[in-house]
């Protein structure tokens, strides 16, 4: 009697532990597959970003462009306020998604002579807003923005920042992308589509 | 050597001509259609047998023995008087100066013949529309009998070209409005083919020739009747689209003067746009960048369905190198989908749209592989779809800029890849010109057995 009850317990112990390793497992499994693989900035390249990749800031690169830099140019002022986003979610019709940590920039321009607002983003809040964000990442003190108008025509381009911005000045300078006028874009001529931040080089200082 | 003598004259001539009170009818079919039909296959069954030769590569029994190709276009089919009339592309073991030829096979033997092959004195690569097949004229005919070898051709070659026109109906006549795009007219001209005079040295004489006056020329019968017959015109696969566009004979010039060093040496960016043009002008429209706008501003009001442009080499803007993309850009992907738009509204299709990018690492083009958005997108969400393709495809960019591989393959690498996440795998084609003239292309895919290998190279022919 004693036998068989010791024989019965030990069934339903051996039950209950593989039960427990099942658990555990499948925890485990569904932990490894929710959770991103953190991936260094420079990782990108040649190289594909696995899904659920995370291309994260590991060495704060980005962290000396953040803050407000201000230059003047054509009677006009560019105050541009950098920040940071972490974690943005790129994802695509096959399924394929990773993430990025990303700079965005608002800014404002400023008539000098009159002290009016020509134009602002700084008000705009989601990412999707966002007319200048951070291309891969600032290599021997170059920095590349990619610019895009909210309006219809979709003007595009690139801002490079250049320089050591622990000196607290960075070199402006904007190169056009390609522009073709699409049927919403009602201009006569490219020569006419209004970008309102500076395409001419400059000097930007930080102000804060 | 035979001498062709082309003539050209009208249906209602032909038909005075020869008696005839009934209308010539071309049919395109496909070659296995028309198999599952006896008379297709009696005909074929009764081209001669050749020896096996030792270049087999990739050619069915059939075409072995007999010692062509057959190129894979419609066969055309015209019936005439009780007669059945076949044609169809193929590539002869002799062909080595790359001339079009057409195999024209007879239902019924006409005496011991039972066909032609007719070579067209025009490349087979660079075959516009029938009218320039019919202005090249015919250079040779080999006669084919049941038996033997195919023998030097004679006889009357009633070609039936149904070609576009610029003239709004009225034959030889472009001036002035009555001018349009596209018509489509049927024409017949006759060819003549007699065996040169053995004593004028061999050479084309035409118009009936000279040399030798005591020469008499051979009977020129049978008459055979036939439409030539090239790449598939009503073809949507964008390799013959491709091929067939980037070999017309303006589009080759218009590309030719864009395909310089000096055009890509600009700090601004030079091409063309082309359209359907509604009043007799020209197709083309150029388009030119300028140093302080250097991209190129598409034409007001002018409706495009393809594009041609320089990505020119690296430039100064002021002090700043400007280091250009190689590589058809995310704004080419998009004008390919408003290309698509307005081919569609000119009457063309989907496949008619196109964009292709001239560069020092290589003419590149994409084409779309099927129609797009169809019901699924409206053209403000293509927008945005748009949006995101291009922020990825700039990220990509700058991380190859960046880490050092900012080659053509990597760049090739990128875009089929970004083409894959973003759904466009199946739909946007991308090729390659494999001659420096652009008229030869292949497509690049992403090789399946590893996406970090080279793209697959395959040659559109």
């Amino acid at each position: 009697m004693t036998i068989i009850s010791l024989s019965i317990l030990r069934a339903i112990k051996i039950k209950i532990m593989k039960k427990i390793i099942l658990l555990i497992s499948i925890f485990t499994v569904f932990t490894a597959y929710s959770q991103e693989i953190i991936l260094p900035l420079n990782y990108e390249g040649s190289k594909d970003v696995p899904e659920r990749g995370y291309l994260k800031d590991l060495f704060d690169v980005f962290n000396p462009y953040i803050g407000t830099w201000q230059g003047t140019w054509n009677g006009k002022t560019f105050i541009l306020k950098i920040e940071k986003v972490t974690k943005e979610l790129h994802s695509f019709e096959s399924g394929y998604f990773y993430y990025r940590d990303r700079l965005i920039g608002k800014y404002i321009v400023k008539d000098n002579a009159t002290g009016s607002i020509i134009s602002t983003t700084m008000n705009n809040v989601n990412l999707q807003e966002a007319e200048i964000k951070s291309l891969a990442y600032p290599k021997e003190n170059k920095f590349e923005f990619l610019y895009e108008t909210g309006d219809e025509c979709y003007v595009t381009g690139k801002i490079r920042l250049k320089g050591n911005p622990a000196t607290n000045q960075l070199q402006y300078f904007y190169f056009p992308d390609e522009f073709w006028r699409f049927e919403e874009c009602h201009v006569a001529s490219a020569a006419e589509v209004l970008i309102p931040i500076p395409t001419e080089p400059m000097i930007l200082t930080r102000v804060n | 050597m035979v001498i062709a003598v082309s003539s050209c004259t009208t249906e209602e001539d032909v038909v005075q001509q020869h008696e005839h009170g009934q209308k010539i009818n071309i049919e395109k079919k496909r070659f296995s259609e028309l198999m599952r039909f006896n008379d297709f296959s009696k005909a074929i069954s009764r081209l001669p047998k050749k020896k096996q030769s030792g270049n087999s590569a990739g050619r069915t029994a059939m075409e072995e023995q007999y010692g062509f190709e057959i190129v894979d276009t419609p066969v055309k089919v015209i019936e005439y008087e009780g007669q059945t009339y076949y044609t169809l592309q193929v590539v002869t073991d002799g062909n080595i100066d790359n001339k079009l030829e057409n195999l024209v096979l007879y239902s019924e033997p006409l005496d011991e013949n039972i066909g032609y092959i007719i070579t067209y004195d025009i490349d087979k690569d660079f075959v516009e529309t029938e009218a320039s097949v019919k202005s090249a004229g015919i250079k040779d005919t080999q006669v084919l009998a049941s038996e033997g070898s195919p023998g030097e051709g004679t006889g009357k070659f009633v070609v039936v070209s149904s070609f576009y026109s610029l003239c709004n109906g009225i034959p030889f006549n472009c001036g002035g409005s009555i001018c349009g795009w596209g018509y489509s007219q049927t024409t017949i001209w006759i060819s003549d083919f007699i065996p040169a005079n053995p004593d004028s040295g061999g050479g084309n004489t035409g118009g009936g020739g000279s040399g030798n006056n005591n020469y008499v020329p051979p009977v020129r019968e049978p008459i055979v009747i036939t439409s030539p017959v090239y790449y598939d015109i009503d073809s949507k696969d964008p390799c013959i689209k491709l091929k067939t566009a980037t070999n017309r004979f303006a589009f080759r010039n218009k590309v030719s003067q864009l395909n310089q060093p000096n055009v890509r040496a600009l700090d601004h960016e030079k091409g063309f746009f082309e359209t359907v043009p509604t009043t007799g002008a020209s197709p083309y429209k150029d388009a030119e960048g300028t140093t302080a706008s250097p991209t190129l501003d598409s034409p007001p009001g002018f409706v495009a369905f393809g594009n041609v442009h320089v990505h020119n080499d690296d430039y100064m803007i002021g002090n700043e190198m400007q280091n250009t993309i190689k590589m058809l850009s995310s704004l080419d992907v998009r004008a390919l989908i408003v290309f698509q738009h307005n081919a569609i509204a000119l009457g063309l299709d989907y496949s008619d749209a196109y964009v292709m990018m001239l560069s020092s690492q290589g003419n590149f083009a994409i084409k779309l592989l099927e129609p797009i958005p169809g019901t699924t997108y409206t053209r403000e969400q293509w927008k945005e779809k748009w949006k995101i393709f291009k922020d990825e495809y700039d990220l990509k960019v700058k991380a190859l800029r960046e880490e050092g591989n900012f080659d053509s393959v990597n760049l090739q690498k990128m875009l089929l890849k970004l083409l894959r996440s973003n759904g466009f795998e199946n739909k946007i084609g991308l090729y390659k010109a494999t001659n420096n003239e652009a008229t030869q292309w292949s497509r690049l895919t992403i090789d399946p057995a590893n996406d970090n290998n080279f793209p697959i190279n395959t040659p559109c022919n």
